[in-house]
């Protein structure tokens, strides 16, 4: 899998690429709780071009939405394929997550102030 | 009632034998593709069968040995008509992935145990999902529909 940073005022924005399975989770995993350390807490994952998702890639957003609980960030998901949002239907992910058509539109939930 | 497993069109069947290594799980991919791409499986065929077989197989690999040997786990791709059916088989210890409790898919991203969502994404994915223990091997079998992709173009395919 690849990952490319885009970076705007506002967020920060990874467009993944291929496969988000058993060989890649770990990398991407490390790849956004270090964003978080960082203080980067307004996150975009964009997977337009993300062919296939596996549990362990799932669990990477789970992993990356408790640990952006306590500090208040923000993560949105854009451009899921059909078949990639029916692993997040199936999986329950959903309604867990916040996921838009748009990158545009994931960037502007991720700046929304604090409710 | 006829055997899915057998017959004459080697295309449209195929073994890959794994070695309990988390290393295997590409070679696992590049293979699923092929077998996709030459059957004309459609994309989503093609990521139900890799995600049920991934899930399968790593949780073989990461929980189902403790003697540190080396094992084969055989994957078995059989395209009948209009399903597709694969077949898990191991030699680790006895798991009926069936007897696992599904995963709680309303509790709040806080409350949500990390992990524990394979197998229910294995239910959900196919059609059909047995399991067996025949001796001393595990044996997984599913079934999906893949509908008309799956039949063959050529015209040379069945008893005429």
């Amino acid at each position: 899998m690849d990952i490319t940073e885009d970076r705007s005022p506002n967020a920060v924005t990874l467009i993944l690429s291929g496969r988000l399975d058993g060989t890649s989770s770990s990398a991407f995993e490390s790849r956004v709780l270090g964003y978080i350390e960082a203080g980067d807490t307004r996150l975009i994952i964009d997977m337009a071009e993300l062919a296939y998702i596996s549990s362990v890639g799932l669990r990477v957003f789970l992993v990356a939405a408790k640990r952006l609980k306590p500090v208040d960030g923000r993560l949105a998901l854009c451009a899921l394929r059909p078949s990639i949002a029916q692993v997040f239907e199936i999986a329950g992910f959903s309604s867990m997550f916040t996921i838009t058509d748009t990158r545009d539109e994931a960037e502007a939930a991720v700046s929304a102030p604090a409710r | 009632m006829s055997n899915p497993w057998h017959h004459e069109d080697d295309r449209r069947m195929h073994v890959i034998e794994l070695k309990n290594d988390l290393g295997e799980l590409p070679r696992l991919a590049d293979e699923l593709q092929a077998f996709a791409a030459a059957n004309g499986l459609p994309d989503a065929a093609l990521l139900a069968m890799n995600l049920a077989l991934e899930e399968l197989v790593t949780n073989t690999i990461s929980y189902g040995y403790a003697d540190g040997q080396a094992h084969v786990i055989a994957v078995s791709l059989n395209i009948d008509g209009p399903d597709l059916h694969l077949r898990v088989e191991d030699d680790a210890r006895p798991f009926n992935p069936l007897e696992l409790a599904a995963p709680n898919l309303d509790a709040p991203i806080a409350e949500r145990p990390i992990g524990g969502l394979g197998i229910h994404l294995v239910r959900s994915m196919m059609d059909d999902v047995s399991y067996e223990r025949a001796g001393s091997r595990n044996v997984v079998s599913m079934r999906k529909r893949v509908a008309d992709a799956a039949s063959p173009k050529d015209k040379h395919h069945g008893h005429h």
